[in-house]
This record gives structure tokens, C-alpha cells and sequence, in this order.
């Protein structure tokens, strides 16, 4: 086993234990304990380097037990993992080891914490970028938020369990980046931007403030001293200019104003040295110029994007990333059992839908039309307005909600004893029912689109999958024909068998050709 | 900017409200006409009079009941808002406290300790609510229980228990199963000591001094919180702290003008042709500079019905006037407008007008109104009382 791979291997972690550990005790149960971490939990799961990164990450983070023995006996216990099925995860590590010499890269190097925090999140960047395209126009701007969601590890993966067989840790990331990117989205252009000084300092969050300032090197006794004098400017800063991008400074009575505002409060807070106005000014200016430098979307780690390749031209990391060994599909973290009843009980309850229910789920969880579409559709040329359709679907999901939930209490009690608060785990039992009822609306077209494919000559099915699989080649005539052919049946299929017709909404045909090309691949694969 | 319906297309499983013309102008309307110490609280009462106008009629709506009420008598919460953000609302036997985060950005959700660390006022349940007023919407972010929000993060700066956004529970539909099938044990909170009635009133005295900004933190927090969930005492500290942001101008007609006024009486009285006409000379005009000094505001009150310098008159006439100390830049315009009352008056300037004159209103002993001035991008707003 040991070769070149392994030796790049023990390079990984530069730590060398100083002469003081060396002399302190040794615990007899670390060496067969790490040994179980690495072969049960990690080797037996196809994202094994991601796995022994993160669990490198968790190490170092919990002060009590991320003692350097863990860390250097799970090292030893790294050189049974399975090279070859992991090759082009080696390909970052040796990338990585390349670029010691960058002076960028020094402060890489010095720490294991920061080793496996940049690996893990490179070996994450394609979740990033996938996120981007969803939430986007442009992916570049929604890339770096979601960098920046995926370089707070400890959030992003907390709940991620390593001895979980089913789930890699892409999929799992990749759930959490999309609501987390989502929401982003909604606070970005929900929200307006204030871009200069006093403004961005008087509506700044306090995790954009806090993260400014601890990006700056300042330690936590003098953020929360300048959080004192930001208190008292939100208290007494006060201006008759209304809505505008541009504030004028404090008045020097405004600012003696807030340095007895904070005198007053700092023995109670335990805060010295005294303020006078002018340490008010100049933590105000130190916050404002922090928050320039450093806003809370756009500072990056360090990451090392670009690789030299054998013919000394860069190119993109990402591109050697590639996810040979992940499973895709996303369970969730609670027993196979209760996912599986959760599954059934989701298939049941559709079925004992009314039509109309049926119709909203399968339009818009299946279908993908947003509320004003699905009104346009069941209630062509009516003056309801779309708030109705919405109110039915907010009814209908809390239904099946409460029918799920109630069920599982009742067959699996034990669920809701684990010691998390009961909300959090109906929370995460709602999660993954909203995942399968997706998944089931889904099916809905899908199904009728594979009755329709079955009913194709051979000779026009396998044009459909010449064009499919060969996504660069011109489309001809004749298949565009086949297109129009299939999509006019599955308007007629929807019509039949929903009794939902789409005849009379012409505008939105082409949500229905964007169906039959996400679905068509799939059908004409199950098919082959 | 996300309008409204890009925001119910990217988050159609969030609950997201319209906010109506109507309903910014009722809730504007009603903010104006109540005294607050400073604008920083009228802006709270604002987002907070306008969430729990919507949400009520939301949760109606959504649970199919009556519009739910808040936890104290409505007419006392301009007492709460003045100092502390939220409001609390009872659904059924559970609290569901509202803190309402108005056009900014919304990351973590932070609850003054007021809400968590009282018997009388710990919710059972925590709402994130985002308003953008520019964009015309509200939507609730997400809700927290009190036991995850103790396990929160702590504070002590600004006394608030903060939780991020991330962290909160998004689909409401969890909160209505949860209640209805697992209903949460009741907080436990320890039960504070009560404020002594001699203790009352010199905190209140103290506190009531403190009118640029809300003062919660000024006190430990056991005397803060004893003092602001009794109802007679941050009734009383209310008054104690809006009294003088309100002028009362009915005084000036027994020659006491407050702080910042002075009496006139060399100048020509204000429609001094219609005061000869009625044969009356018991007006009385006060005078203030507002914005940096720019604008003199003269405001005169005349008893009706011929009676003399009697404050318990029925009716007044009011004239309002606002004059430029000098002169307006280029594409500058000054505006005067008055609210309450039965009519709102609002004449603009043009750059070669440096006088602005209301029409006189009349009102009854108690009544309010308000006095806005803009001048190019500043505004100042004026409370009288007559």
C-alpha cells in the first residue's frame, strides 16, 4: 500500500508537536479509537476525503478533545483509506502541496485547522456554483455568497453526522446552501444598500459589524468596546436628513453626548479605559473603514483556484472536481425506517387528495408553475386573483403536514425523544416530506410522459435519444417535429387524466417544453 | 429592489403580506396622532402598529378565527413601543411575540430581554418579521420557541437574546402541528421582585428625564423590567417622557411657553386682518427655529366663542406659518403640512416664496396634531396639544 500517495499523505499535516506534549501522558484508548473513526465511519462512505476533512475540522474545533493526539493518531489511522477510489480528491492535495511555496500560502500551511478548512471547502466549490446558477442572473455574484456560506463550516455542517452510510457530504451541503442562498437573495435586493460611512455604519447588522472587525485583527475585548460606542450612536445619532445615501458626520455635541453615554454604562459593563469624544470618533471611523474592507459577502478564504497543468497552463480547480463516488440522492438523518414510513405516508396522503389538490401539487411542485400560473390555468379568464391559489397550497401543505406528523407520533414516538426540542424535529420530518412530495408531484408528469415515449415508434425514440446524448449536434427537423408531436400529446395526456387543460393558456406551453426536456433524458434512459 | 411578487415568486412558502396604500396611511395616520418622545420610537410604533394590524388579520384569515388581540389593552401599547420593540399576540392559550425588523437587513433575530425574561411578557413562540416599506411588503422570516432562544446568544451590551436567521424555523405550518399535536411546556421563568411604589416613582422620574433614545439600559435590569410590565407605571413613565415632546400650546395663552419658544408680540400677528375684524386681541404666538435654524415656525392660538385667556375654553383657532431666515438654493422647495384634526393642509413653495401660511384650524382642548416642515432633504415634525 504505502507509495508515492501515501508519502504525499503523511505530508498533508505539517504539525509538529512541541517537546511539552511530547511529554504529556499518553491515552491508551485514542490509537484504536481514532482507528474506529477512520475505518468505520469515514473509509466505508464515498466521500472518505471530505469526511477526513471535516473530521480534522471538528477535531481542532472543540478545545476539550481536539487534543494533537486525536489529530495525529487519525493521521496514522488515514493510511488504510483506499487511495485509488479517491485519486482526483489527491489530485487537490498534491495541487495543494505544490503551492507551498506561495506566500499566500504560508499561513496555509502552519495550521491543520486551516488545511482541512480550505480542502473542505474547495472539495464544496461545485455545490457553490451550483447554488449560483439556481438563484442567480448572474452566478458570479450568488458564487461568492455561497462561498461565503460555505466557509463558515462549523454552521453549514453541524448537524452532518459522519457515521451517516446514505448521504454524501456534498448532497447534504448542497441542501443547506440552497435555502441559505435563497435567503440571501431575498436580504440582497430586499433590503436597500448603503454604501458610505455614516449611512452603512447606522444600518449595518451586527453580524456584518462583528465579522468587519474580527477581520481586522481586532481581538473580542476590543470589539465589544467598540460595540459600547455603537450602541450609543444608535442611541443618540440622530440627523434631519431622511432616506439618503449619504449621512453627515456626528456633531461634537452628539459625540460628547455618546462618550457619557458609554462612561455611564462601561463599569456596569465592565468595559475601561474611559471614552471622550474623541476615541468616539475614532472607533467610529475604525468600524466604517472595517466595514469597507471587509463586507460580510465578499470576503474569501484562501482558496486556490487555479492548478498548473502537466503543459504549465493554469487551469481551473474546479475542473479536476469531479464527483465520481457520490451517491446524489439526500437522506435524511433519521432511521431508514422512519424515512421509508415517511415516504409511504407521503404517497398515501396524495392519493387521498381531492382532484383539485392533486392539480395544485402536481403544477406546482411537479410542473414547477408559480402561483399566478396556476391560477391562469384552473381558472382561465377569471378575476380571482392568484391569492387564492396560494392560500389553498399554504392549507393544503399544512394538511399534509399535520397528517404526517400526527402519524409518525403515533407509530414512532421515540422520534420525538431524542432531546432536540419537538419543533425542530417536526421542522426536520417537514423538510424531507416537502422533499418527497416534490419528488412524488414529479413523478406525476413523468409518468404520463413515459406512457407517451412507449407509444413512439422505435425509429422517432431513437432519435430522441441521439439528440439527448449528443447535446452538441443540431437538432433536425424531424425531431423538432417529434417535440411538437410530444407535446402536444402531453397536453392532451395532462387534460385526459388531470382534467387540467393547458389549451387554454397558450402562454405557458413553454413551461411544458421545459418539462418534456428535463424529463424527456430521464424517461428515454429508463426506457433503454 | 424585490417587489412583491418577486418576492412570493422566489419564497412562495414563506408568508409574505402586501402592504396597502391604505394601510400605510391608517397606521401613519394613527402614529402621528399619538405622542412619542423621539422619531426613533415613532418609527418603532410604526413597523410595530403596522405588523400587528397585518398579522392579525393574517392569522384570522389563516387559523380561521377572531382577529387574535395583544397581550395588554391596545390603547396602552404606545407605551410599550416608546421603549421596547415587539408585541406580543394571544392565539388561543400561547403568546406569539412579534419583532417586527423594518428596512434593513435582517440577520439574525434579536428580542430585547424584556420578552423572554418576565413571567408576564415571555412568548412562547418568537416571529421574525421583515418589512420593507419601500417595496410594500411584510413577511415572516421564520419563529423561534423560548426555549431555543434561551440557548441562544446573550447580549449584554444591548440586553437582547439574538438568534441568527438560520437558525429559525421557517415553515409556520411546523408552529400549527407543533401546537396542535406536541404543545411546548410554558415557559419557566423565574418570578422578579416587584417595584416598590416610593422606588417606582424616582426610577420613573430618573427615566423620564432620558427622551433622545429608549431608556431600558439605564437601569438594572430587575428595576427596568418591574417598572415596564406594570401597567400604571409605564403608563406613568410614558407621560413623564412624551409630556414634553408634546407642546402645549393652550399654556401660551397664560403666557408659559416651553423650551425653545419664544412669545411674539412686537411682530404683526398672523392674519392679523381677520383678528381686527373679529374684534378679538386674546391670541397668543409662540415661535420656534426648526431645521438647523433655516425655518422660523410661528404658530398662533386664539380662544373662540370671545372668551379671554381661559385654557378651558372649548374651541381654539390655530395659524400656522412657516418663514425662510434665508433664502432657498436653487430647486430647493419648502413644505408645510399639518396632520390630525379633520383635515390635512399642505402647501409647497416655489423657490420665490419664502412664506408659507396654513390654513387656521380649529380644534378642542386635548386635541393633537403635528407640524411637518421639509426643507430639500430635511424634515422636522412638530406635536402639539391643545
Amino acid at each position: 500500500m504505502p507509495n508515492s500517495s501515501t508519502s504525499l499523505a503523511l505530508q498533508f499535516c505539517t504539525y509538529q508537536p512541541d517537546i511539552d506534549s511530547r511529554r504529556k501522558r499518553v491515552d491508551r484508548n485514542i490509537s484504536p479509537t481514532a482507528e474506529i473513526l477512520i475505518d468505520d465511519t469515514i473509509c466505508q462512505n464515498p466521500d472518505v476525503w471530505g469526511r477526513y476533512f471535516l473530521l480534522i475540522f471538528w477535531f481542532w474545533q472543540v478545545p476539550e478533545t481536539a487534543s494533537f493526539r486525536y489529530l495525529e493518531q487519525a493521521i496514522r489511522a488515514w493510511q488504510s483509506l483506499c487511495w485509488s477510489e479517491n485519486a482526483h480528491l489527491l489530485d487537490i492535495h498534491h495541487h495543494i502541496l505544490s503551492q507551498q511555496q506561495h506566500p499566500q500560502a504560508q499561513r496555509f500551511f502552519n495550521n491543520p485547522l486551516d488545511q482541512a478548512r480550505h480542502l473542505l471547502i474547495i472539495y464544496l466549490q461545485p455545490k457553490c456554483v451550483a447554488a449560483a446558477k439556481k438563484w442567480f442572473a448572474k452566478p458570479e455574484e450568488g458564487f461568492g455568497i455561497a462561498l461565503e456560506q460555505v466557509s463558515d463550516l462549523g454552521r453549514l455542517l453541524k448537524r452532518f453526522d459522519l457515521g451517516l452510510r446514505h448521504t454524501t457530504l456534498r448532497a447534504y451541503a448542497e441542501q443547506r446552501l440552497q435555502g441559505k442562498i435563497r435567503d440571501h437573495r431575498v436580504k440582497e435586493e430586499g433590503t436597500k444598500r448603503y454604501t458610505s460611512g455614516y449611512a452603512k455604519l447606522r444600518y449595518s447588522t451586527k453580524t456584518a459589524i462583528r465579522y468587519a472587525l474580527q477581520s481586522s485583527g481586532l481581538n473580542d475585548s476590543q470589539i465589544r468596546r467598540i460595540r459600547l460606542v455603537l450602541k450609543s450612536f444608535a442611541e443618540i445619532y440622530t440627523t434631519k436628513q431622511v432616506g439618503k445615501q449619504e449621512l453627515p458626520p456626528p456633531s461634537p455635541e452628539q459625540l460628547l453626548q455618546m462618550s457619557d453615554r458609554c462612561n455611564q454604562r462601561a463599569s456596569s459593563l465592565k468595559i475601561s479605559p474611559e471614552f471622550t469624544p474623541q476615541d468616539i470618533q475614532t472607533i467610529l471611523d475604525t468600524t466604517i473603514h472595517a466595514l469597507k474592507h471587509h463586507p460580510l459577502n465578499r470576503d474569501r478564504p484562501l482558496v486556490l483556484t487555479t492548478i498548473r497543468g502537466a503543459d504549465d497552463e493554469e487551469q481551473s480547480l474546479l475542473d479536476t472536481i469531479e464527483d465520481k463516488n457520490a451517491t446524489g440522492d439526500l437522506e435524511d438523518l433519521m432511521l431508514q425506517e422512519v424515512r421509508d414510513y415517511l415516504r409511504e405516508l407521503v404517497d398515501q396522503v396524495f392519493m387521498e387528495r381531492s382532484t383539485y389538490e392533486k392539480n395544485l401539487l402536481r403544477l406546482r411542485d411537479g410542473l414547477g408553475l408559480v402561483q399566478r400560473e396556476i391560477k391562469d390555468v384552473l381558472y382561465p379568464g377569471s378575476s380571482k386573483d392568484q391569492s387564492t391559489v396560494s392560500r389553498h397550497i399554504k392549507a393544503l401543505k399544512q394538511k399534509f403536514c399535520h397528517g404526517c406528523i400526527q402519524e409518525i407520533q403515533q407509530t414512532y414516538p421515540d422520534v420525538f425523544s431524542q432531546g432536540e426540542s419537538h419543533d425542530v424535529v417536526i421542522a426536520q420530518l417537514n423538510d424531507h416530506m416537502t422533499i418527497y412530495l416534490t419528488q412524488y408531484s414529479q413523478k406525476q408528469g413523468q409518468f404520463l410522459l413515459t406512457d407517451i415515449i412507449q407509444q413512439l415508434d422505435a425509429s422517432d425514440r431513437q432519435m430522441l435519444v441521439q439528440v439527448q446524448t449528443q447535446p452538441d449536434m443540431s437538432t433536425p427537423m424531424d425531431v423538432l417535429d417529434i417535440h411538437k408531436s410530444l407535446h402536444a400529446s402531453f397536453i392532451q395526456a395532462i387534460h385526459r387524466h388531470w382534467d387540467v387543460d393547458f389549451q387554454k393558456t397558450p402562454s405557458l406551453h413553454y413551461r411544458l417544453y421545459d418539462f418534456i426536456d428535463e424529463w424527456l433524458h430521464d424517461c428515454l434512459l429508463s426506457y433503454e | 429592489m424585490m417587489s412583491f411578487e418577486d418576492l412570493v415568486a422566489i419564497a412562495p412558502d414563506q408568508v409574505c403580506i402586501p402592504i396597502t396604500s391604505e394601510d400605510h396611511k391608517t397606521v401613519t395616520a394613527d402614529i402621528q396622532r399619538t405622542p412619542y418622545s423621539n422619531d426613533a420610537a415613532r418609527q418603532q410604533a410604526y413597523y410595530n402598529l403596522l405588523s400587528l394590524r397585518l398579522l392579525r388579520t393574517w392569522l384570522a384569515d389563516t387559523l380561521e378565527i377572531e382577529p387574535p388581540s395583544p397581550w395588554v389593552a391596545e390603547d396602552t401599547l404606545p407605551s410599550v413601543w416608546d421603549v421596547v420593540n415587539g408585541t406580543a399576540i394571544q392565539v388561543g392559550g400561547d403568546r406569539l411575540v412579534v419583532i417586527p425588523n423594518g428596512d434593513r437587513p435582517l440577520d439574525e433575530l434579536s428580542v430585547s430581554q424584556e420578552w423572554v425574561d418576565h413571567p408576564d411578557w415571555c412568548g412562547d413562540y418568537y416571529l421574525a418579521v421583515d418589512i420593507n416599506t419601500d417595496q410594500q411588503w411584510l413577511r415572516i422570516v421564520g419563529y423561534t420557541t423560548h426555549t431555543l432562544l434561551k440557548q441562544g446568544m446573550f447580549d449584554d451590551i444591548d440586553r437582547t437574546y439574538c438568534i441568527p436567521v438560520d437558525s429559525l424555523i421557517k415553515d409556520l405550518n411546523v408552529l400549527w402541528v407543533a401546537q396542535d399535536l406536541m404543545p411546548p411546556s410554558k415557559p419557566r421563568v423565574v418570578d422578579l421582585p416587584p417595584l416598590g411604589s416610593e422606588t417606582a416613582q424616582r426610577v420613573i422620574r430618573q427615566l423620564g428625564a432620558v427622551k433622545a433614545y429608549s431608556p431600558r439600559l439605564d437601569v438594572p435590569f430587575s428595576q427596568w423590567v418591574a417598572l415596564v410590565t406594570h401597567p400604571d407605571y409605564r403608563q406613568a413613565l410614558y407621560v413623564e417622557r412624551t409630556a414634553s415632546a408634546v407642546v402645549n400650546i393652550a399654556q401660551w395663552l397664560q403666557g408659559q411657553f416651553q423650551q425653545g419658544w419664544t412669545a411674539v408680540h412686537a411682530i404683526e400677528p398672523i392674519s392679523s386682518k381677520l383678528a381686527i375684524a373679529r374684534g378679538t386681541s386674546s391670541s397668543s404666538q409662540g415661535e420656534r427655529l426648526v431645521i438647523d435654524g433655516k425655518v422660523s415656525l410661528m404658530v398662533q392660538i386664539e380662544p373662540l366663542n370671545h372668551a379671554t385667556k381661559d385654557t378651558t375654553s372649548s374651541e381654539y383657532r390655530v395659524s400656522i406659518r412657516a418663514c425662510l431666515s434665508q433664502p432657498l438654493e436653487t430647486a430647493q422647495y419648502l413644505s408645510l403640512s399639518c396632520s390630525g384634526g379633520d383635515e390635512d393642509d399642505c402647501q409647497a413653495s416655489s423657490p420665490d416664496d419664502s412664506n408659507l401660511e396654513l390654513l387656521p384650524l380649529i380644534g378642542e382642548a386635548g386635541e393633537a396634531f403635528e407640524v411637518t416642515l421639509v426643507l430639500g432633504d430635511q424634515q422636522e415634525t412638530v406635536q402639539f396639544m391643545l
